[in-house]
């Protein structure tokens, strides 16, 4: 009896001691996250930097997508199209299913059977999750861009409740205890300004409208597939959501290019794909969450998969809008670099929505100077695509037939045109290299080969981050390092995970690794 | 890593206990290199265990020698003072 009265105290004393919420709102507000670090959620060794100026030089005056054919880089959606249609893209297919073909018969390491399967099952799962879920779940066949709250909508109007309101830094909170709870520990917001509208291209217009939707006008597009729709934009669609999309670092780990000679020269093995898989299939799932919660609280929300020209989407440069949010900074290989997980963003995924946010910047971690001396991403590129300079520069790389030795078909429109956006004091991509080899699809071994990549197990990756953030002195340093330390090396084994220990192995995950091993 | 910590503290108090009951004299320059090794001994310790976690063995083996050899080098030099004043 004496022990239940003792318990009773001890319960009462904590119930009386604990934070009271009176509803979501107060849950939502009850701390003061949004402040920490100065809301940037990173650890103190993140610098905050002014509004739209990131770690690389931008020249506002000359970046602009609408002046190429949108997508990630300028005509780079053009050089998909003729990629997919030329004889060295089916080559590569070939190779592919001849690698894939030897793997299965001689049950070779990383390229079973079981590991083609997997690999194709996710690959399935991702495709579907990213048609379906959208048209099924928020928005109607004949116009993709429609959300749920112009078609059978659900409104707070509808319950005879208040219109939501809060303000931008509680608003903020609200988005990032939501995507938290499905593992998304970084969310940044960008303001939709005259600046940033230079990042949409001539398919996306702003314009006096209710609601997002799809004009009655087509634009012709570079590599005269069909017209595309133009998208209108409501003009109160002021705020860009971004959050991450993670791979698994230890899958990851796997894509090594672990053969010197053979049909798999160069390939990493497909166990070490299943992150990028994977990451793909939780992406429109959490997308699909979080637009209905907007939708539901009354506010537009377009995700930005719904503004390509058909519904897997191409047409947002996220990259740009992640790092101008704050999640990452640009790194060697031509994506974003976070502070935290590396090369392993799966994607920048983007919403845009007219819920008043308080806009996140962009951030200094050191990862643009710390690129500057590294070069272990370009060093083990197998095509050599990534750029090995010491200094970045202004310069683009330029789309020519044959310059690889590849034949591309008729390429007359874009011949000699960009295939980065010009604007950007970066090191610049080739991509025309890289899909000539096979990848990305074939290829990501860039990914995995940053040193911020590695997972944050070894207390040393944090104090190690913790220095680069704070001054370039060790720099090279910590970069020999890395490379005397075997990470990246060819000595993980696909099959060894696999077997991993089921009982006690935290490192699998759908959307991200859980909070607080981040950092 | 929680277990390393317990096993580190059960290991540094019997040290201590040891230490104090059999009366045992330590110079205070010995103390700071004695507790500079047992410092870096459980880094290495800790982070031969994260690159195990990661599935980075190469590593986790490197961070056992490259900071643990100096790690038995500082607790080593006091421990032979000790010895050859006690001896």
């Amino acid at each position: 009896m004496k022990g239940m009265g003792l318990v009773g105290a001890g319960v009462a004393g904590t119930a009386a001691a604990a934070p009271i919420f009176k509803d979501l709102d107060d849950l939502t507000s009850y701390d003061t996250n949004t402040k920490v670090n100065g809301g940037t959620m990173f650890p103190w060794w993140v610098k905050e930097r002014p509004t739209h100026d990131p770690t690389v030089d931008v020249d506002w005056s000359v970046l602009d997508y609408k002046k190429g054919v949108g997508n990630m880089n300028p005509d780079f959606i053009a050089l998909l199209w003729k990629g997919a249609a030329a004889q060295f893209y089916k080559d590569n297919e070939q190779a592919r299913r001849k690698r894939w073909a030897e793997g299965a018969k001689t049950n070779k390491n990383g390229w079973t059977y079981k590991d083609i399967a997997f690999g194709s099952g996710l690959t399935t799962a991702r495709s579907i999750a990213r048609t379906v879920i959208p048209l099924e779940g928020w928005a109607s066949e004949k116009d993709p861009l429609m959300s749920q709250t112009h078609g059978e909508y659900i409104t707070p109007e509808v319950y005879g409740a208040p219109k939501y309101q809060g303000d931008p830094e509680t608003n903020l909170r609200m988005i990032r205890s939501l995507l938290h709870f499905l593992g998304i520990t970084r969310v940044g917001v960008v303001e939709i300004d005259n600046t940033t509208k230079k990042l949409f291209d001539n398919y996306v217009q702003f314009a006096d409208v209710d609601y997002a939707r799809q004009s009655d006008t087509s634009l012709p597009t570079l590599e005269n597939s069909t017209p595309i729709q133009v998208k209108l934009f409501p003009n109160k669609v002021k705020y860009a959501i971004v959050w991450p999309i993670r791979q698994n670092a230890t899958v990851a780990q796997l894509a090594q290019a672990q053969e010197e000679d053979g049909i798999f020269k160069g390939f990493p093995p497909i166990t070490g794909k299943m992150g990028v898989y994977g990451g793909y299939m939780a992406e429109p799932v959490v997308a699909c969450q979080l637009t209905h919660c907007l939708n539901w609280l009354g506010f537009e929300a377009v995700w930005d998969r719904r503004l390509g020209r058909d519904l897997s989407g191409m047409n947002v440069c996220t990259t740009a809008w992640g790092i101008l949010g704050g999640n990452g900074e640009l790194g060697r290989y031509g994506c974003a670099t976070s502070p935290l997980f590396g090369n392993l963003f799966r994607r920048n995924c983007v919403i845009f929505t007219d819920l008043p946010l308080k806009p996140t910047p962009p951030i200094d971690a050191g990862i643009a100077k710390f690129c500057n001396t590294c070069k272990i991403c370009a060093d083990r590129c197998p095509s050599g695509s990534i750029s090995t300079d010491s200094t970045p520069s202004y310069d683009v790389n330029v789309f020519q037939e044959k310059r690889g030795g590849k034949t591309w078909g008729n390429t007359t429109e874009v011949e000699g045109r960009n295939i980065n956006h010009p604007g950007i004091k970066a090191y610049r991509t080739d991509w025309q290299g890289c899909m000539e080899y096979g990848g990305p699809h074939d290829c990501g071994i860039c990914m995995a080969q940053c040193p911020f990549s590695n997972d944050n197990d070894a207390p040393i990756h944090t104090f190690v981050r913790a220095t680069v953030g704070s001054t370039t002195a060790l720099n090279g340093f910590y970069a020999n390092m890395e490379k005397l330390f075997g990470y990246g090396n060819k000595n993980n084994s696909p099959e060894d995970w696999w077997n991993r220990n089921l009982v006690t192995w935290e490192k699998d995950f759908l959307y991200q690794k859980p909070s607080g091993k981040l950092f | 890593m929680f277990f390393i910590g317990i096993i580190f503290a059960v290991a540094i108090t019997a040290l201590l206990f040891w230490i104090f009951t059999k009366g045992i004299s330590v110079r205070w320059y010995e103390w700071i290199l004695g507790i500079l090794g047992i410092a870096l001994l459980y880094f290495a310790v800790i982070n031969f265990h994260g690159g195990l976690y990661e599935h980075t063995t190469q590593a986790a083996w490197m961070y056992l020698l490259i900071l643990g050899i100096p790690a038995l080098i500082l607790l080593g030099i006091p421990a032979y003072f000790v010895y050859k004043r006690k001896g």
